[in-house]
This record gives C-alpha cells, sequence and structure tokens, in this order.
C-alpha cells in the first residue's frame, strides 16, 4: 500500500462513522414480554449519529440551569434570550457517543452511549407519533429541539442548593428538555422509558400551540388558586395520556402499549397506582376537590397535587377511548383542542387568551366542552363527557355537554353522570 | 670449635679491612668526556619538530568512554499508574479513572551512538495500560475496559552532562481495544470495539544509579569504569490517547528498573 493511501486510511479509521440516515444502530427498548433488551432500530433523524444532533433534536452534555428568583439578574431580564443567559449557567457541549461497527449497525461501548442514542430514539418514536396525530398539519414548531442530557439542575427556589436527580421534563424557561442523572430510581432510567418521553414531548406540543412556545407563559406567571392548579393539572394528565400513547408506536420493536408510564421506572407502587390510566377507581376525593380550589400554585405543585389531578383528567380519557379502540381519535381531538380559532369551538388557546384577565371562568366545566367539543366521533363525545363529569365531579348544570343540540347530560342525577365514582357532597 | 669461631672473627675482620683499603682517588686530570658537559649552552638549542599523530593515535584520542562511565543497554521495565481522564461520551468534559500498566523500554541510542549527549537523546516505548469504568442503574448498566497498547518512539534531552533526569516529548501509535459489557436483569451483551490509537506527550525520565557491580577495564587505555549496575527507572508524564475521534489523557507515571 502506498504511503498517501495508507495515511488516508489511518486518518479514516479515526474519523467518527458514517452518518447517513437512516443510522443503524443498537438501543435499548422495551420488548414483547414487558421487558428490555438491545434492539437493531434505525435513526431516522440523525445528521451526526456521534453527535446525536440532528434537524428534530439535539443532545447537549454538561448543561447547567440554575432557577433562583433571588438572582438580581432575573430582574433586568427583558427578553427570552436575556432570560436564557441568566437560567443557563453552562450551555453544555457536543455529546460524542462511543460505537463499535459491525455490518453497518453501530453497537455503543459504554452505558451513556447506550442511555444516548436510546433517548434520541424515543424522541424521534414521539415525534413520529404526533405527526401522526397532528393529522396532516404542519409539525415544523416540534423540530429543533435541544435535549439537555444528564444536565445539571439546580431549583434553589425549593430552598436547596442540591442539584435535582431522578427526573425528566420539558423546562419552557429554557426552551429545552433535561434529563437528570438517576440517583434513587435504580429501574430502567427515564430517558429509556418511552412513556415518559412521549409524555414530556406532550410538554412541549401544549407549551407550543396553547402558549406560543413562549418562557414564561402569562397564565402561569399570574393565574392562581383553581385557573392555575386547573392549567398545570391539564397539562400533566394530557400528556399522560399521549405518553401512553406513545408507547403504542413500539408496535415495532413489540412492546405494545404501557397504560402505566411509570412502572419500568420507579419502584413506589402507591406512585404508579396513582399514575396507572387503567385504573377505573381513579375518582375525585373530597381533599383533593378542597385544594384544588384553595392552595395557592406553590402548595399546590409542591405537594404534586397536579399529577393527582391530572391522573384523572387521563384516566377519564383513557377509560372513554381505550375500550373501544378509539384511542386515535381521542389523541388527535386533544391536539386540535389546543388551538383552534374557530368561533363555534375554539381551543385552549383561544380560551385562555379571552379570560386572562378573568381567569375565574376558565373552570374544569369549559376545560371538558373544549375537550369535547372536538371530538369527532359522537359515541366517543359522549364517553368522554360522562367520564370527565364523573372523575373530575363537574358541575352538570354548567357541563351539560352538548352533542347535536342535545344535552348528553340533561340531570344531574347519578343515573346519567356516576359511572365508577361516588358523588362528592357540595363543597 | 673455638678455632672456628675464631676463624670466622678474623675473616670477618679480614673483609672489613679490605674495604677499608682507602678511597679511590680522583684524577687530577679531568678526563675528556664525549658529552663535553662543561661546555654545553646556556639554554636548549631549538626542538626538533614534533612528529604528525598516526591514525591510530588520533582515534585513540577521540573515542567517547561514555560507554564505559555508563555501560547499562537501556533496557527498562517499569509499571504504570495514574489517573486517566476520559474524554466523557456525554459531553461532560472528563470522567476521571484509575489506570495502571506495563511498559518496556529501549534506550536504543545507547546502542547505536558512542557520543555521550546522543546515546542518551532518544528511547522506544512499548506499552500497555487499561482502565475500566463502571456506569448505570442496577437494572441496566454497562462496564466499559480501556486498553492501550502503544509503540512509541522519543526524544529525550538531560538536564545536565551525565545527568539522570531528562526531559523528553513522545509521539506514537497503538491501538485502543474497548470490549464492553451491558447487563440488562441478569442477561448480558457484550460489544468490543477496536480502534487505531495515536499517543503523545511527555514529561521527565529520571535513572539514577542504584548500585554498581564489578569494574570494567577498556582495553584500549588505562581507564578503568565503575559504572556498570542497576538503575532505577521512573517517570512522570502527561500523555495524551486518541482513540478515532475520543481524546483521553493520562495523569501518572512509571516506575521500573533499568539494565
Amino acid at each position: 500500500m502506498r504511503f498517501p493511501t495508507l495515511c488516508g486510511v489511518l486518518l479514516l479509521a479515526a474519523c467518527e462513522p458514517a452518518s447517513t440516515s437512516p443510522v443503524k444502530v443498537m438501543a435499548i427498548v422495551a420488548n414483547s414480554m414487558g421487558t428490555y433488551d438491545t434492539k437493531q432500530v434505525e435513526l431516522t433523524t440523525a445528521d451526526s449519529v456521534v453527535h446525536l444532533s440532528g434537524k428534530l433534536l439535539t443532545l447537549v452534555g454538561g448543561a447547567q440551569v440554575e432557577l433562583n428568583p433571588a438572582d438580581p439578574a432575573l430582574s433586568t431580564v427583558t427578553s427570552e434570550e436575556q432570560l436564557l443567559d441568566v437560567l443557563m449557567k453552562n450551555r453544555g457541549n457536543s455529546v460524542r457517543a462511543s460505537f463499535t461497527e459491525k455490518n453497518g449497525v453501530l453497537t455503543p461501548l459504554d452505558f451513556q452511549s447506550w442511555g444516548m442514542v436510546t433517548t434520541f430514539y424515543n424522541f424521534e418514536q414521539a415525534y413520529r407519533y404526533y405527526q401522526k396525530i397532528y393529522d396532516g398539519k404542519p409539525t415544523d414548531e416540534l423540530k429543533g429541539i435541544n435535549v439537555l442530557y444528564w444536565a445539571g439542575y439546580k431549583d434553589l427556589s425549593n430552598g436547596s442548593e442540591l442539584e435535582l436527580r431522578d427526573n425528566a421534563l420539558y423546562f419552557s424557561p429554557v426552551r429545552a428538555f433535561m434529563i437528570l442523572p438517576f440517583d434513587k430510581l435504580q429501574k430502567v432510567p427515564l430517558s429509556l422509558n418511552i412513556g415518559v418521553i412521549g409524555h414530556e414531548f406532550a410538554h412541549l406540543v401544549f407549551s407550543k400551540k396553547v402558549f406560543s412556545g413562549a418562557s414564561l407563559p402569562a397564565p402561569i406567571t399570574t393565574w392562581t388558586l383553581t385557573p392555575f392548579n386547573l392549567l398545570k393539572s391539564m397539562d400533566e394528565g394530557i400528556a399522560d395520556f399521549h405518553g401512553y400513547g406513545v408507547t403504542c408506536t413500539t408496535a415495532a420493536t413489540g412492546a405494545g402499549c404501557r397504560a402505566s408510564l411509570l412502572s419500568d421506572s420507579f419502584e413506589d407502587k402507591a406512585l404508579i397506582a396513582a399514575r396507572d390510566l387503567t385504573n377505573d377507581k381513579a375518582c375525585m376525593t373530597a381533599e383533593l376537590r378542597s385544594a384544588f380550589h384553595n392552595f395557592q400554585p406553590g402548595q399546590f405543585l409542591g405537594g404534586g397535587l397536579h399529577y393527582k389531578y391530572g391522573t384523572l383528567i387521563a384516566a377519564a380519557l383513557y377509560q372513554a377511548s381505550a375500550p373501544t379502540g378509539k384511542e386515535d381519535i381521542m389523541q388527535k381531538a386533544l391536539i386540535n383542542a389546543l388551538d383552534d380559532d374557530s368561533a363555534a369551538t375554539p381551543g385552549f388557546k383561544q380560551r385562555i387568551n379571552l379570560y386572562l384577565l378573568s381567569p375565574q371562568s376558565f373552570t374544569p366545566e369549559l376545560m371538558a366542552e373544549t375537550i369535547a367539543a372536538h371530538v369527532t366521533d359522537l359515541d366517543l363525545r359522549k364517553q368522554v363527557c360522562k367520564q370527565l363529569s364523573d372523575r373530575l365531579q363537574l358541575d352538570c348544570v354548567s357541563f351539560p355537554c352538548d352533542i347535536g343540540g342535545v344535552h348528553v347530560m340533561p340531570s344531574c342525577d347519578n343515573a346519567t353522570r356516576g359511572i365508577s365514582c361516588p358523588t362528592l357532597p357540595p363543597e | 670449635m673455638k678455632f672456628l669461631i675464631l676463624s670466622l672473627v678474623l675473616a670477618a675482620s679480614r673483609a672489613r679491612a679490605q674495604s677499608d683499603e682507602g678511597a679511590i682517588p680522583y684524577s687530577d686530570e679531568e678526563s675528556q668526556d664525549e658529552r663535553n658537559r662543561r661546555e654545553l649552552p646556556g639554554k636548549s638549542g631549538k626542538s626538533t619538530d614534533v612528529r604528525e599523530e598516526t591514525d591510530v593515535e588520533t582515534q585513540e584520542r577521540e573515542q567517547s568512554l561514555a560507554d564505559v562511565d555508563d555501560p547499562s543497554k537501556g533496557l527498562s521495565l517499569e509499571f504504570i499508574g495514574g489517573v486517566l481522564l476520559l474524554d466523557s461520551s456525554r459531553g461532560a468534559g472528563f470522567e476521571s479513572k484509575p489506570m495502571g500498566g506495563l511498559r518496556f523500554t529501549w534506550e536504543w541510542s545507547r546502542t547505536l551512538f558512542s557520543d555521550e549527549l546522543f546515546r542518551e537523546l532518544f528511547f522506544v516505548d512499548v506499552a500497555w495500560s487499561h482502565a475500566a469504568s463502571t456506569e448505570g442503574t442496577v437494572q441496566i448498566h454497562a462496564t466499559s475496559n480501556y486498553h492501550y497498547f502503544s509503540f512509541a518512539p522519543a526524544f529525550a534531552f538531560p538536564l545536565g552532562s551525565k545527568s539522570p533526569v531528562s526531559v523528553y516529548a513522545q509521539l506514537g501509535v497503538g491501538v485502543g481495544f474497548n470490549p464492553s459489557v451491558l447487563v440488562i436483569n441478569t442477561e448480558q451483551r457484550s460489544a468490543t470495539g477496536t480502534k487505531l490509537l495515536f499517543q503523545y506527550g511527555g514529561g521527565l525520565r529520571f535513572r539514577p544509579l542504584i548500585f554498581t557491580w564489578g569494574r570494567k577495564s577498556n582495553v584500549n587505555s588505562d581507564f578503568e569504569g565503575a559504572n556498570n549496575g542497576l538503575r532505577i527507572s521512573f517517570r512522570i508524564e502527561l500523555t495524551r490517547f486518541r482513540r478515532g475521534y475520543i481524546d483521553d489523557t493520562f495523569l501518572g507515571g512509571s516506575v521500573g528498573v533499568t539494565f
């Protein structure tokens, strides 16, 4: 071999693997037996498989985010870019996954490379799910995602200087997803759990559709009590339902739908049960109802009550659609309900903007009405009305659930309202 | 018996009498000596031309005795130890892991060169070093092993004449061997990566003499050397390994013996 050719071969051996999409890689995915295994998958949007970046998303390593309400720099912020500068103490670096290649398939060589590749794949699957339920509408607003992988995140508003662990979240102030390091969670890491990624992706969709992607939406910063608690709860509940929907896209890997998103990653059985969509006994309690109406945002969120209320919404949507196999109609209805500028069926974006200065008009009944109005299947719509009314203990007078000029719920007696939940006495 | 003793005494006396027969007088006349010492000039005359040095004499004069001063062949075996700063695949700088290994060094310039300086300038390392990393949860975790096999020539500059300390710089190639095992529940999945390795770095190398054995005489001169013996070799180094597109940094050193 001539010397220049030898040099070229040596240099090529030292270069990154070729990244012509689709790239065949090994990832860790759920299998048909309900466990996890390695499987060959394809990354279809990666421009660089080593740096795990592409048109859809980019993984960023080593980022540091700090939320400090007492930071004096926050008082001088006048733009979202400035807010980003204040919160991002370290913008992070490119990741460099390590692979070996055999027969055109890349296999990761260390734990983090396995994790990053699988995370990238899960985000691609989630995007594919939303692309389907956007039902032909453009999805460009969902591209260009930053995923801060293994990010350092401090929330000093909690009074703690410790970096948070064991979480995955979409953080709108930095317009990025954050995958936090695990500590106490020793099962399947959250970013490897496709249901969790699907749930977090739903928050991005909610942010883009309802708040136009704003870092600090006006209702979040100005609303309190019931309107604020409802806004956060419906964000979580809809995300849980979509997270379940994303798990159904794993038919290609044989895993199938997983309604209990957290069971793969959490040990706490009570927590898992509390977020299980298949639980038809998920009902409002007097304590939750009282907190929903009377707790300030910090107290409501601090107690995780937005997850509890959100699970009631998610369970209602699941119980209405799953038994008849109409989840896809429900999923599309939820997307359409987020942003609809038609006068007859305004979406959440429109209603929130309308009631921005009179948030007391944004009620659970209005939320249920908005969702039901976008369900195209009338039988499904009836079930949605009944499930939401039952589990959330809605005021049937203000939520008649009008279908074709006929009130689905003409009276407030238990025969038409109650399905699974006992009727609570008035507050 | 008395006659014998008397005879002996008389004989001895007679010997002494013969030595005392009187001094031989000098002649009053100076005898002529062909050297005519009293007529020699007050200063010496012009000296004759110095003859040219022969080739053999020149070669013997220019011959370096450095191999007599230090006859060691420069063969070393060292244990490597330190910390490997693994290039973090998740883009968080580096992750430090302990590293160990073995290194064989040949100071080949001692064999090829006789000049005192040139003998110290070059050596070559053949090394193996290893680090490992385990990460993940109880249910899903992976162990990655990093083996570096390298061949690296070096240029060393001694810090002073006959100094056992030199500063060196090095450039080499090799193979990075990276077997890893992913464990999901109890099931194991193995994969191995092999990448071209480039090595570069430098440090300080020490090779002080610990003890000597025997004396070696140079048959071409009267000089007797005295430095054949055992040397300890150790070094402090910073070495970088580029395995494919990933850079790892080793901070540490090694210790061993040199013959």
